[in-house]
């Protein structure tokens, strides 16, 4: 381990956060919050995005490790502790002074603080609470800050820093134990959702006692629970769904509904125990939630001075798992992480294409570089089960447990789901309006507003955001179709295919060489 | 050729909302006007038109505020006073049509997309709110000398109010400065007082344009972070230049070659 003291901090800025760039989920969005006289800083609920990095992904945080220092040896990781790079530990204080400069000139929205193990998790953990401790009642910050719960860190730790962070997450990393047991030594699935449920369990907490949000309110829950409903009569009974013009408005009632419906939902969520998802291994019953006991907890929330006015992790929790680095399917990855967000309330699931950074016998080769369009087609389908409805069961199956290369996951549905279209835009309700390939959440509700005052066209419908070039095959409109339309499986593929324009590398990796029209494969066969 | 009437105004909320007064209140039918904001000084005269040259009057811009707020909605409000301060050249126009429509449909009106003069003043307003957003993240604040962050932009629509907003509950401590290159505009913001809009004489624009942006530490150390977060095999330069269009990078501290 190469350790150098004395650095500048030009130098472990450098290292630390080149340490950090394989963490996604550069994200600021979840929380509201006012700013407030002698305090600087405030928070947005949509997140801003403050710049791009050369690879295209989004800069919202100062996102950092606050040491690349590491006891673990995980073999997919760069710092993991018998690789021969750089070390070097941040202080408290210099992390302040670059998350207040940084924030100050509008460089960043805050701070994603993660960390390699220093000495032991407690240790670590500790490090980070102090950080985060400093950042709030010292330098008085009320912007967002990310924060990692470190796997194996006392429960009370965890509970600390959530009351300071906007966020919380724990890396999966590995969506088996199995894949966890080869690459990651060090950590047991059961380390890692341990801290989750604490997370979880202190985010509704906040939520029931104090009033915050967090959790995945309005996104998987409701949609999900409400678009089950729409397809059984009872939805007019419910008096939620149902608005004052008489048809089925959702769109203005979702905050109400997902209130409801979340309720319901964590009592489900404390008796883990079924299994639906059996295979997933999130229904074992091994992860009680451990929480600190009454004594130690009033001393503690005495100490970060509760009420914070911030909640507990409020704008909620989320995980990240490394894609392509073990041999799971995407069958088994969408299920996972269903479960994670059906059992565990997780706000976000993250994808990382696996980026091959150290020779390992155990780690596979990827000769094509990492798996960018497999994580893009996960999180295509990850957005149908928040947003859409969509039930992981849906869109892939242990026949079919890898997504088409050439269709999105929604298209590659709606192609198997012929008898369901013509969609009569004008007339369908909004989750089958969804269900269309080429309309999303906000062009469906644009075209329920506006069709209170009478019909329009095609041209309408294409400037409120409707993706013709893949809707024209599944609606009619007013009656009438865009050119011709034939409800053929085969035909649509094609369509589609045609459509679509595909990166070169996918073309040239799937056929060799330009594609023609006679050679699309069929996708009517069910691939292997 | 049909007759046209004209209303040339002035850019601003009065000079729009003037001119739609006034081309409601004309003795014309709404075919035969059109409004026209004077954004550009060569614009070139249409023959077979009359031009009337429309004089602000905050009464009757007063007037059709709040007539649309009591006749159609608050959101239909709030739409064209965004609008009025949007970069289209035809925002006037669209207004006038939008306020025609609206007043006879009432408050669905803001959402009606079928219509193709509400769906105009909806991509309107959207480019603005983007826009707007766009910027609360890209805008880039240096330090001064005397402790004044001074951010500098050119945006297309003019939402300076909107920033000012938005920063000034943020870091309500904070002696800042935005200034529009464009415009010719400047918000100010002091600690304990309200943010105001300053309309720049040429000595003061010239002084802020010649401004000396000089790097300090924290603008070296962001490059660093700038350079480093990204992961070489991922590298993408067109995805990156669809989420941060080249038009914003001149003012950006990490792209700045210094």
């Amino acid at each position: 381990m190469v350790l150098e003291e004395g650095l500048s901090i030009e130098k472990k800025l450098e290292i630390l956060s080149d340490a950090a760039k394989y963490d996604v989920a550069c994200t600021s969005s979840g929380m509201q919050r006012e700013g407030k006289t002698g305090e600087l800083g405030n928070s947005v609920a949509a997140g801003i995005c403050h710049s791009f990095s050369a690879d295209g992904r989004c800069i919202s945080l100062l996102k950092v490790l606050f040491t690349n220092e590491c006891i673990f040896d995980c073999k997919y990781c760069i710092n993991r502790s018998s690789n021969d790079v750089p070390r070097a530990s941040f202080t408290p204080k210099e992390l302040c002074e670059l998350t207040i400069g940084f924030y100050k000139r509008n460089y960043i929205e805050g701070l994603f603080l993660s960390s390699g193990i220093l000495h032991t998790p407690d240790y670590t953990m500790e490090l980070i609470c102090q950080t985060l401790r400093m950042l709030r009642e010292e330098y008085h910050f009320r912007g967002y800050i990310h924060c990692k719960a470190i796997p194996g860190a006392n429960p009370l730790l965890v509970e600390y820093a959530g009351w300071y962070a906007d966020r919380m997450s724990v890396n999966l990393e590995l969506p088996t134990n199995e894949g966890l047991r080869q690459l990651a030594p060090h950590k047991t699935r059961k380390n890692i959702l341990t801290p989750m449920r604490q997370i979880q369990a202190g985010i509704a907490e906040s939520r029931q006692m104090l009033g915050f949000k967090g959790g995945n309110y309005g996104a998987f829950h409701f949609t999900k629970q409400a678009a089950e409903r729409a397809g059984i009569e009872e939805r007019f009974r419910s008096g939620v769904l149902t608005d004052r013009r008489g048809g089925v408005d959702v769109v203005g009632q979702a905050g109400a509904a997902a209130g409801l419906l979340h309720r319901n939902e964590s009592v489900v969520l404390k008796k883990h125990n079924e299994s639906d998802n059996a295979d997933s291994g999130f229904n074992d019953g091994t992860t009680t939630v451990e929480k600190p006991d009454n004594r130690q907890r009033l001393s503690l929330l005495e100490s970060v001075g509760r009420p914070t006015g911030r909640g507990f992790a409020a704008a909620g929790q989320s995980t990240q798992m490394i894609i392509g680095a073990t041999p799971e399917t995407d069958y088994q990855l969408v299920s996972v992480a269903e479960a994670l967000y059906q059992k565990f309330d997780l706000k976000r699931v993250f994808y990382s294409a696996f980026v091959k950074v150290n020779e390992d016998s155990m780690l596979p080769d990827l000769p094509g570089g990492p798996p960018l369009l497999r994580e893009h087609r996960l999180y295509q389908a990850d957005w149908l089960l928040r947003y859409y409805g969509f039930a992981a069961g849906e869109l892939l199956t242990e026949k079919r447990p890898n997504f088409n290369a050439v269709l999105d996951p929604k298209c590659d549905w709606a192609v198997h789901h012929m008898e369901l279209f013509p969609v009569e835009v004008l007339q369908a309700d909004y989750f089958l309006l969804l269900r269309v390939p080429g309309i999303g959440p906000k062009s469906a509700k644009r075209i329920v507003e506006a069709r209170r005052s009478g019909s329009f066209s095609y041209e309408a419908l294409k400037k409120m955001g409707v993706v013709l070039k893949r809707a024209q095959y599944f609606i009619t409109c007013g009656g009438k179709t865009l050119g011709h339309l034939h409800l053929d499986e085969t035909y649509v593929t094609q369509s589609l295919i045609l459509n679509e324009k595909l990166p070169k590398n996918l073309k040239d990796a799937l056929y060799g060489h330009q594609m023609s029209l006679f050679e699309l494969p069929n996708f009517t066969a069910e691939a292997g | 050729m049909e007759k046209k009437y004209i209303y040339r105004c002035e850019d601003s909320v009065e000079g729009i909302l003037t001119g739609i007064y006034d081309a409601w209140a004309s003795v014309h039918p709404h075919e035969e006007n059109r409004i026209e904001v004077c954004m550009n000084e060569w614009e070139v005269p249409l023959l077979f038109a009359d031009y009337v040259d429309v004089v602000p009057n905050p009464e009757k811009s007063e007037k059709v505020q709040r007539s649309v707020r009591l006749r159609v909605s608050e959101e239909a409000y709030e739409m064209v006073m965004k609008a009025v301060l949007s970069g289209d050249a035809e925002k006037g126009e669209v207004i006038y049509r939008f306020l025609i429509y609206a007043f006879r449909e009432g408050a669905r009106a803001g959402r009606s997309y079928g219509n193709p003069w509400v769906m105009r003043l909806f991509e309107i307003v959207r480019n603005f709110d983007n826009e707007s957003h766009h910027l609360k993240g890209f805008l880039r604040f240096d330090e001064q000398e005397n402790g004044l962050l001074l951010a500098r932009y050119a945006p297309k629509n003019n939402i300076l109010g909107d920033l000012m907003e938005h920063f000034s509950d943020r870091m309500n401590g904070e002696n800042f400065m935005i200034f529009d290159e464009k415009r010719r505009i400047a918000g100010i913001h002091r600690p304990g007082t309200m943010w105001f809009v300053y309309r720049l004489n040429e000595e003061e624009y010239r002084m802020l344009s010649d401004a000396y942006t000089q790097e300090d530490a924290y603008g070296t150390l962001w490059k660093i972070f700038h350079r480093k977060i990204a992961i070489a095999e991922r590298e993408n330069a067109s995805l990156q230049r669809n989420n941060l269009p080249l038009r914003f990078r001149p003012y950006m501290t990490e792209f700045r070659t210094s």
